[in-house]
């Protein structure tokens, strides 16, 4: 997983162990300051829930793959391609999730923002403040019943109230 | 360098609300949208954060909104241009608009 440093904002990469009770405590490997703050977890058995239900829900020939994506916990299920590992997925999330951030700073009503590129597209849906989940795909504009589905995907919420609806 | 009376024909691209172009240092170039400074700002960090994912395949970067005046942010050679879509007509008609615009735009750049 990595945590970012309060003091020189810089990544570390730790292991899970390293996160007790909801607070991680290490030291910066960069400016070595003890770094000791509290993160919000997702309870294990809500992203098995979750990922099912995503998994079921998102099965279109059109996905390429998706993920899921806390801003404090970085990737947290990851039905990618095996091309991308899990450091490069933590890069992409951050970049994603912070051009959403600074999107709702502007606009406050934006709930997803869609990438186009020039042989695929990745939309960024929030499921909550914290919770994103992160579709890459063939086409653009996406069809009616991946839309469908994915403003559904708005109903799910594992972060906060620690159940899915 | 593309001129900035260039970038000024974007607002009579159809479909555009309004517009804001920044360098790639988030300077203004050329704009007529509220609040020109925050949106810069916007426009400079996202459409820098796009670029790192997609490089020369982005093609631009889609804000959906609930009042439909979706946002977009399309790379133009060094610059990012950033558009407030006319709530009354489609992502599709608009992006068309817009890449058929900058690739003229780009064609006639000086050397």
């Amino acid at each position: 997983m990595i945590f970012f440093c309060e003091d020189c904002g810089k990544k570390n990469v730790l292991s899970s162990e390293q996160l007790k009770d909801g607070k991680v405590v290490f030291r910066c490997s960069t400016c070595n300051y003890w770094n000791s703050y509290s993160v919000k977890t997702v309870k294990a058995p809500d992203l098995k829930r979750a990922d099912a239900f995503l998994k079921t829900r998102l099965h279109f020939p059109e996905i390429i793959g998706f993920f899921l994506f806390h801003t404090a916990t970085g990737v947290l299920t990851n039905n990618m391609p095996d091309m991308l590992n899990n450091s490069d997925l933590e890069v992409l999330g951050n970049l994603l999730i912070k051009t959403v951030s600074i999107g709702r700073s502007q606009y406050p009503d934006v709930k997803e923002i869609s990438l186009i590129l020039s042989s695929k597209n990745i939309t960024v849906k929030m499921i909550n403040k914290d919770l994103a989940v992160i579709i890459v795909g063939k086409t653009f504009p996406l069809s009616k019943p991946l839309r469908d589905q994915l403003d559904r995907i708005g109903s799910i919420d594992t972060a906060q109230n620690g159940h899915l609806k | 360098m593309i001129p900035r009376k260039a970038f000024m024909q974007i607002a009579t691209v159809t479909g555009v609300d309004q517009y804001i172009v920044v360098d790639h240092m988030g300077q203004i170039i050329a704009h007529d949208i509220k609040d020109p400074e925050r949106s810069a700002g916007m426009v400079f960090a996202c459409g820098r954060n796009a670029y790192a994912i997609g490089k020369t395949r982005l093609k631009y970067v889609l804000f959906p909104r609930e009042n439909q005046k979706n946002f977009f942010i399309f790379p133009v050679g060094n610059y990012y241009l950033g558009v407030v879509k006319e709530h009354s007509i489609d992502n599709s008609v608009l992006t068309d608009n817009i890449m058929t615009f900058l690739t003229g735009l780009l064609k006639v750049r000086p050397q």
